[in-house]
Parts: structure tokens; C-alpha cells; sequence
């Protein structure tokens, strides 16, 4: 296991209205490979909170996060190396705006594989790597990243991080901002990372359908509660997922209404539109 | 970062809080002039005891002022031992004979080390446990040369500059007083709107005090946003392995630059935004417009108004004829 949240609660100091707890009473672990796991919740749960607690960006107010050995709690310890921290566990923010400054592209990028120590050429041989995986080719290198389109920040932005090389990947939304076929791109190179490195993903969507079709697992979040940690196949089992403000998978929710409207026995755990209309064909044989 | 309060308003419902800001905005600037015109050591200990019973009036909380003080405590010691070091006239009061010498030079070195020690385990008090160390210091300086002395000074210290001294630091603090009082107790903006009523009379040499109020509101309201912003980017910049506490210093260039060039990019984008949202709901600037709250005058106004000049005239009195 790689991260540990023992009983971690983060608490923001607000102007008149006193502490305001964003996430509470949180405990999981995370394994350091094959987990790609959906982080899903209502706008203002506390996903992104609890995402940069997983490097250590926010410290827990109470509790502890233990990353690759790192103990971090409240108080900040001179003995812990936090950076290095943030070497194995690269987490890329919602939105890009917040960390594209240089001139060009290849620049953006190596800013930070430069500051965890990595020499100029072997950095220029990581970007130019890095922005091929990520969907863009190489004459994007020499651009200058604040005259891109929003969709290619986003993935530049993207590759700022995988430059790094971090052991764990954590996403703030990777998806927003991005058209459907980016989107598709963006969870096959996730698909693919995982399947060449094994290394663990974290992903914070809104999405149901990604999640559904891609994550192993799901952390649920409600009011900054921990409500569900489990296989996302079970999550969408349950009944009531109005309960957590979300909604199934388009999939589910065709072959459900199907089920009902022509009084069939199907299977609505399908992930993909072919093996729906498999699902479809076995219930109307039958 | 989250804790800087712009513009430091508590709200409360003393005297000062339901005063209208144009009565308070005019009423310093009377008070501080008033201060100006006070010449002896005893006037100005009857304007700060005065100015410590407004405080006791408006009901502010005198913890409040006293951290509205603290950044310029440093200056205030500054002065204070400025003033008693160069004013050399009156009755000399004491005479300090002090020395360098090995014995003072490493009773000096453990004071540094016993202050540091108690000052990390005592969180709080750092200013009173600053001031016991220079005492201790001076003391040291005096009485420590007791072993290998290798130079001697003599520090005298005379009347006038402690009543000079006494005198600037009772003047900077009801200043800073009286200021502290207006920001604690009116709302920034509150303070633009009167602002920008006080400065209107200057349309008749065509400048136009609404430009200059709707420029100060809405900077006043961008600033926790752009705050909040900046704490998003370094913690975006972190994340790709920014240290802005440690490294090299040109390692510590780029770092910043990584921090600024963000902020500004995003601090145009915004203002971008914020026009276009006021042009799209019609804003015309210039336009004589209504609020929801208008200020008003009423008796207490014209009772603030009264003390005032009351006192100002009092100063005046004082000057002409004592």
C-alpha cells in the first residue's frame, strides 16, 4: 500500500462563519499499482480537498496521510522531504490556467522534471516523450502555451505532470474543458499507462459513464464524508444513487428503462454499446 | 495567506459603527490636525487619554487596536530610542557607562541563546520578551566587563529627549489610533462611498469621483479573490515540484516567475470578464446611479461633528494663547 488516510478531517478557516469542515472522518489506502480509482461526488464534497492531501499539497488538520512511508500530519515535520513527496505522486489540477507560464510548451513541461533535478536534455527527451502521449505532436513544442485552445492547455498541462513521472497520478477532472474524442484519448492514454506501467490512477469526474467504463474502483464522497469505497460495478448495484447526488451510467439507464418499458430480464451491468446490444439480443431470445 | 483581512472591519454596533463614514472620514482628518497643533508633553498625554476614552466609547475592542499597532512597533522603538539617543539638551538624567569586553561579549552570546530558547517555547509575548532582552543587554553592557575589557563608551541619557521621545511616540500612536479606529469600524465600502461623496465637489475641475470610487470598490473586492487565486497557483506549481521556501536563489526566480506569470494572465482574464458582465448589464460609467443603501446623516453625526470641533478649537486655543 502506498497511501494510507487514517481518520483525516481538513478544516479551512472561514472569514466570519469559523472553521468550515471540507472533508471529515476520512480512512482508506491506496495501492501503488493497478488501482484506477473514480473520485466522485457532488460539486463542494470535498474531492479536491482530499485530492491534494494526497500529496501533500493541503496537510490533514486532524489525522494523518501516510505517502510511500511519509507520515504528514498537522504540523509540518523538518525531517520530511515534502517535495519528494510530490515526485511520487503527481497530481494535475482542474484547470490549467493555474500552472502554464514559459514561453514554449517544451519549457512548460520541463519546469517540472527541471525542479525534481533532472538535466536539461534528459527533460527535453521527457517532453518531447510526454506531449506525443498526451495527443499532441511535436511542432507543439516550440508554441507558446497561452496562445492554446483550452482543450490543448488542458493536455499540456497533463503532460507537465507525466513528465515527472510520478508513481501514483492523481486528476482533477481531466476531462472538463475537453470534446468527447479528446476525452476518449485522454482515458486511453490513462488505459494505456496503466496497462504498461501498472501504475495506480486517481481520477475526480462527473462523469458516470468513464468511471463506470474505466475506474476498478469508487470513493464516494457526500458533504465531505467517505459514503461509498468499493468496486464500481457495486456501486452502481445500488438502488438509490440519488442518495449521493449522482446518477447511473447512459448504458445502464437505456438498458434499465428497456427492462422495464418491454418487461424483459436483462442484465443492465454492461459497459460498452456492444455489450448492451448482446445484453439485448440474449433477453429477446429468451 | 487566507488571513489577511483587507480593510481589517469587525462588525459591532458601538457609537463609531453607526456614525455616518463622512462624519468619520472628516472628523480624523480634524482630529489629526488637531494633534499636530499640540506643543507640550502635557497636551498630548491629554490627547492620548482622550483618544483612549474614544476607544472606550465606541466600544472597540482594544485588543483589535493594539494588533493594528504592531506593524509599526518597530518604527515607534526606532523613534523612541532616536529621540533619546540625539536630543542632548535639559538635565542629564542618568549616565550608563558601558564597555565591550570578553566577559560582556559571552554573557551577551548566552543572553542571545536563553532569549532564543524562551522566546521558541513561549509562543506569545515576543515583543515584551524582545524588550526584556535589550534591557538585559544594556545591563549586560554596563555591569559585564568585569574580564579583559578592550573598549568603553558612556551613553547619557537627558530630559528633554525622554520628553521628546515620550512626546513623537504618544503623537504616532493616537495617529495611528484614530486611523484604526475609522478602518475598524466602517466597512471598506462604506468608506469609498463616502469617499467618492466627499470628493464630488471636484467635478467642477472635471474630475470625476465616481471613476475613482468604482476603481478603489472594485480593487478592494478583487483582492481576497486574486489572494485565493495566487494560493491555487502555488499550490499548482508545487505540485510540479516548485519549492518557494527553499533552493538557490535562481532556482527561486523561476519559481516566482512561475507564480507571477500565472496571476497576471488570470488578473486580466478577470477584468476581462468583469467588464464585459458590466457592459452586458449596462453599465454606462458616469451615470448618476442609486444604491441600496444610502448614507445619511443624523443627530449623532451632528454631536460627533460638535466634539470635534470642539476639540479642534481647544488645540487651537492652546496654541495662540498658552
Amino acid at each position: 500500500m502506498a497511501i494510507y488516510f487514517r481518520e483525516v478531517s481538513h478544516h479551512f478557516q472561514a472569514f466570519d462563519e469559523g472553521p468550515y469542515q471540507a472533508i471529515r472522518d476520512i480512512s482508506f489506502s491506496l495501492q501503488e499499482k493497478g488501482e484506477f480509482v473514480g473520485l466522485i461526488g457532488q460539486t463542494g464534497s470535498g474531492k479536491s480537498t482530499l485530492a491534494q492531501h494526497m500529496n501533500a499539497l493541503l496537510f490533514p488538520s486532524i489525522g494523518e496521510v501516510e505517502i510511500f512511508g511519509k507520515k504528514v500530519t498537522k504540523k509540518r515535520n523538518k525531517k520530511i522531504n515534502y517535495n519528494a513527496i510530490r515526485r511520487d505522486v503527481g497530481l494535475v489540477f482542474q484547470f490549467p490556467e493555474y500552472q502554464l507560464f514559459e514561453e514554449t510548451v517544451e519549457k512548460d513541461i520541463m519546469f517540472g522534471p527541471r525542479n525534481f533535478g533532472m538535466d536539461v536534455e534528459e527533460a527535453k527527451k521527457k517532453a518531447a516523450e510526454v506531449i506525443k502521449l498526451v495527443g499532441l505532436d511535436e511542432s507543439y513544442l516550440s508554441r507558446n502555451p497561452l496562445n492554446l485552445s483550452g482543450g490543448e492547455k488542458k493536455r499540456v498541462s497533463i503532460a507537465g505532470i507525466l513528465a515527472i513521472d510520478p508513481k501514483i497520478l492523481v486528476f482533477d477532472e481531466p476531462t472538463s474543458g475537453l470534446d468527447p474524442f479528446g476525452k476518449h484519448q485522454l482515458m486511453a492514454l490513462f488505459e494505456d499507462i496503466r496497462e504498461k506501467t501498472g501504475k495506480s490512477i486517481v481520477m475526480i469526474t462527473h462523469d458516470m459513464d468513464l468511471v463506470y467504463a474505466h475506474c476498478t474502483r469508487a470513493l464516494v464522497l457526500k458533504n465531505g464524508k467517505l459514503v461509498f469505497d468499493g468496486r464500481t460495478d457495486e456501486l452502481f448495484k445500488h438502488s438509490d444513487l440519488s442518495d449521493f447526488y449522482l446518477d447511473k451510467p447512459q448504458t445502464m439507464q437505456i438498458l434499465e428503462y428497456i427492462e422495464t418499458k418491454y418487461g424483459l430480464t436483462l442484465d443492465s451491468m454492461k459497459k460498452t454499446p456492444e455489450e448492451a446490444a448482446k445484453a439485448i439480443e440474449a433477453a429477446m431470445k429468451s | 495567506m487566507k488571513n489577511i483581512v483587507i480593510g481589517q472591519y469587525v462588525p459591532g454596533s458601538g457609537f463609531f459603527h453607526r456614525l455616518d463614514p463622512r462624519t468619520k472620514i472628516i472628523a480624523v482628518l480634524f482630529l489629526m490636525v488637531t494633534i499636530f497643533l499640540l506643543e507640550t508633553i502635557t497636551q498630548m498625554a491629554i490627547a492620548f487619554g482622550v483618544s483612549l476614552m474614544l476607544i472606550a466609547v465606541g466600544r472597540i475592542s482594544i485588543i483589535r487596536v493594539i494588533k493594528g499597532l504592531k506593524p509599526i512597533f518597530v518604527l515607534l522603538v526606532f523613534t523612541f530610542v532616536f529621540q533619546i539617543m540625539f536630543n542632548q539638551t535639559g538635565e542629564a538624567l542618568a549616565t550608563l557607562n558601558m564597555g565591550l569586553s570578553v566577559s560582556s561579549i559571552l554573557f551577551l552570546l548566552a543572553w542571545t541563546v536563553i532569549w532564543r530558547l524562551v522566546a521558541r517555547m513561549i509562543k506569545r509575548f515576543g515583543i515584551l520578551l524582545f524588550l526584556m532582552y535589550v534591557t538585559g543587554g544594556l545591563a549586560i553592557l554596563t555591569y559585564g566587563n568585569v574580564w579583559v575589557s578592550f573598549s568603553s563608551f558612556s551613553v547619557t541619557v537627558y530630559e528633554d529627549g525622554v520628553v521628546m521621545s515620550l512626546f513623537v511616540v504618544m503623537r504616532l500612536l493616537i495617529i495611528i489610533m484614530f486611523s484604526t479606529i475609522l478602518t475598524l469600524s466602517t466597512k471598506p465600502t462604506d468608506l469609498t462611498q463616502a469617499l467618492e461623496k466627499l470628493l464630488h465637489p471636484l467635478k467642477i475641475v472635471g474630475i470625476r469621483s465616481e471613476d475613482f470610487a468604482l476603481i478603489i470598490s472594485i480593487s478592494l473586492r478583487y483582492i481576497p479573490t486574486i489572494l485565493d487565486e495566487a494560493n491555487k497557483i502555488m499550490l499548482a506549481q508545487a505540485s510540479r515540484g516548485a519549492d518557494f521556501s527553499e533552493g538557490k536563489l535562481k532556482d527561486k526566480i523561476t519559481q516566482i516567475v512561475s507564480l507571477l506569470v500565472p496571476m497576471f494572465i488570470i488578473a486580466f482574464k478577470r477584468s476581462e470578464d468583469l467588464a464585459d458582465a458590466m457592459e452586458s448589464r449596462n453599465f454606462v460609467p458616469g451615470k448618476p446611479r442609486t444604491r441600496i443603501y444610502e448614507l445619511s446623516f443624523a443627530a449623532r453625526d451632528v454631536f460627533a461633528s460638535f466634539v470635534v470641533l470642539l476639540l479642534f478649537g481647544a488645540s487651537i486655543y492652546v496654541k495662540v494663547f498658552l
